[in-house]
C-alpha cells in the first residue's frame, strides 16, 4: 500500500472522530485505529494495549470531569450538590474515545520511515522539508518514552530503588531525567539534520526512487470507501455539515 | 553468584544466539569476555543484568531470575553499557553522578563528586551538557564512579573503547586494584594480548557456545 493512503486513513479517522459525536460511530473509528495499529505497527502495536492501560487514570480524571461540571437537561443523578447529566456522561464517553481514537491511529503511523514520508508527500507535491518534520514529530513520542525507559533502567542499575525514594527526590530525580531526556533528543536532531545535508538532502533534482511506488488498486479501493463511509456517516449527522 | 542453566536465546526465530548454555559466574572471578563481531558479547551481558529475558532456561542470582525487577543483581553488581548514552542520566556529568547520591546503601558523599570526575581528567565537563560530549569524554564520565564501585561486581562492556592511553592506563590500575581486593568482573574486550593475563579466565563465544580457557 502507499504511504500516503495509510496517512490518509489516519488524517481521516482522526478528522471523522473529532467531527462525529454518534458513540457508536466512534466507536466503529476507535476499533478501525486499533486494528491500524495491531496490524501496521508491529511491536508498538502489540503494546498499545498496556499502553491505554497506562494512560486510564488520565480518561478516568477527563470522564470525571466532564461529569461533574458539564451542564444539562436530563439528569441522571441529582443530590442537589452534585448534579449529573446525560450530556455530561455522554460528553465524556466521547472526550475518551476521540483521545484514544487519536492514540491509535497514530500508532498506525510509528512504522513510517522518512524515506515512506518522501514518497507519500512527494506524490501530492510537498516539499521534502515537510516531510523531515513530520517524520520526526510522529517519531519523537516513541523515541522520548525509549529513552526515558532506557534511562530509568540505568538509574535502577546504580543501585536506586526508585520506588522508596522520599517524594522530594522522586521530583528531582524525574525532572533531571526528563530534561536530560528531552535535551538529548532535540540536540540528536540538529545532528541528524547535519547528516542529512551531508547525504544531499534538498539536492537538486527527483531521486528515481520516488516513483516506484505508485497509487495502486488497493489504493484506490481504499480512498473509495473513505469517501463513501464519510458521505454516509455525515449524512447521518447532517447537523456537522 | 551468577548461574546460568540451560539458557537458550535468539533475535527473532531464524537467528540463535545462544543454545543450552550453562555457566556459573563466582562472585570474586575475574573474567574476559571475547568474541568475532556480532557473535553475542554485549547480548550475553544483557542477558545476565535482566535487560533481555532468555527465550529457554534461566539465569539467577541468588536464585532469582535476573530480568525480574525485585532480583537484588544491583544492590551487589554495577553494569556499563558499551552505548555511552545508555550509561549517563542528567544534563551534565555532575548531574549523572549526582543521581548516585540517592543509591542505596549511600555509596558516595556530595563533597566526593567533582573530585571523582578528576579520577579520570574530566573536572572541567563537570557543568558541560552531556549531549555536547564526545563518544571518549562520555565514556570518561561514566567511568568516574568506578573508584567508589570497587565493593561491587562489575559487568564492563568494552571498556576501553575509545579511551586514550593516559585513560587505558588509569582503568588498567583499577582493575589490577580491584583483582587485589578478590572483588570479580567480567568484562567484554577485544583486546586479548594485553587482558588475559591479568584476568582469572577468558571465555570466548564462537558458533552459539562458551569456551573457557584458564
Amino acid at each position: 500500500m502507499h504511504p500516503l493512503t495509510l496517512i490518509a486513513v489516519v488524517v481521516w479517522i482522526t478528522s471523522l472522530s473529532l467531527v462525529v459525536d454518534s458513540l457508536l460511530t466512534l466507536g466503529g473509528l476507535l476499533i478501525i485505529s486499533v486494528l491500524m495499529a495491531i496490524f501496521l505497527s508491529g511491536d508498538y502495536g502489540q503494546r498499545l494495549g498496556h499502553r491505554l492501560v497506562k494512560l486510564l487514570p488520565l480518561f478516568i480524571s477527563v470522564f470525571i470531569l466532564q461529569v461533574i461540571f458539564r451542564k444539562g437537561d436530563v439528569a441522571l443523578l441529582d443530590l442537589g450538590w452534585l448534579r449529573i447529566s446525560r450530556s455530561g456522561v455522554l460528553a465524556g464517553l466521547q472526550i475518551c474515545i476521540r483521545f484514544a481514537t487519536i492514540i491509535c491511529s497514530a500508532s498506525a503511523m510509528v512504522k513510517l520511515n522518512y524515506n515512506d514520508f518522501r514518497i507519500a508527500f512527494s506524490a501530492i507535491r510537498l516539499p521534502e522539508e515537510i516531510a523531515f518534520m513530520v517524520s520526526y514529530v510522529i517519531h519523537f513520542v516513541p523515541l522520548l518514552e525509549e529513552r526515558f525507559r532506557q534511562s530509568l533502567a540505568t538509574v535502577r542499575r546504580r543501585g536506586v530503588k526508585i520506588e522508596s525514594l522520599h517524594y522530594k527526590d522522586k521530583i528531582q530525580l524525574y525532572k533531571a531525567l526528563t530534561i536530560a531526556v528531552l535535551a538529548g533528543i532535540l540536540s540528536k536532531s540538529g545532528l541528524q539534520a547535519i547528516a542529512l545535508e551531508l547525504r544531499g538532502f534538498r539536492s537538486v533534482g527527483k531521486p528515481t526512487k520516488y516513483f516506484q511506488q505508485r497509487v495502486g488498486l488497493k489504493d484506490s479501493l481504499v480512498y473509495y470507501v473513505m469517501i463513501i463511509l464519510s458521505l454516509i456517516i455525515l449524512g447521518k449527522h447532517q447537523s456537522y455539515l | 553468584m551468577i548461574v546460568i542453566r540451560d539458557m537458550s536465546y535468539s533475535w527473532g526465530q531464524d537467528k540463535p544466539l545462544f543454545e543450552h548454555l550453562d555457566i556459573t559466574i563466582s562472585a570474586n572471578k575475574s573474567i574476559l569476555l571475547t568474541g568475532d563481531n556480532g557473535a553475542g558479547k554485549s547480548t550475553l551481558l544483557r542477558l545476565i543484568i535482566g535487560a533481555l529475558q532468555p527465550n529457554s532456561g534461566s539465569i539467577t542470582y541468588n536464585e532469582i531470575d535476573t530480568y525480574r525487577p525485585q532480583c537484588p543483581l544491583f544492590a551487589e553488581a554495577f553494569y556499563l553499557s558499551q552505548n555511552t548514552t545508555e550509561n549517563l542520566v542528567g544534563i551534565s556529568p555532575f548531574e549523572d553522578l549526582s543521581i548516585w547520591l540517592m543509591a542505596q546503601p549511600p555509596i558516595v558523599e556530595r563533597h566526593e563528586l567533582e573530585p571523582l570526575l578528576d579520577s579520570f581528567g574530566v573536572a572541567d565537563l563537570a557543568h558541560q551538557p552531556i549531549a555536547h560530549l564526545s563518544t571518549g569524554e562520555k565514556r570518561l564520565v561514566s567511568l568516574c564512579m568506578l573508584p567508589q564501585l570497587m565493593h561491587k561486581y562489575w559487568i564492563l562492556d568494552e571498556p576501553f573503547a575509545g579511551l586514550d592511553a593516559i585513560n587505558r592506563k588509569r582503568l588498567l590500575e583499577l582493575i589490577i586494584a580491584k583483582q587485589k581486593l578478590h572483588r570479580g568482573l567480567i568484562l567484554v574486550s577485544h583486546d586479548v594480548d594485553t587482558l588475559t593475563h591479568l584476568m582469572d579466565e577468558t571465555w570466548e563465544i564462537r558458533d552459539r557456545s562458551l569456551s573457557r580457557s584458564l
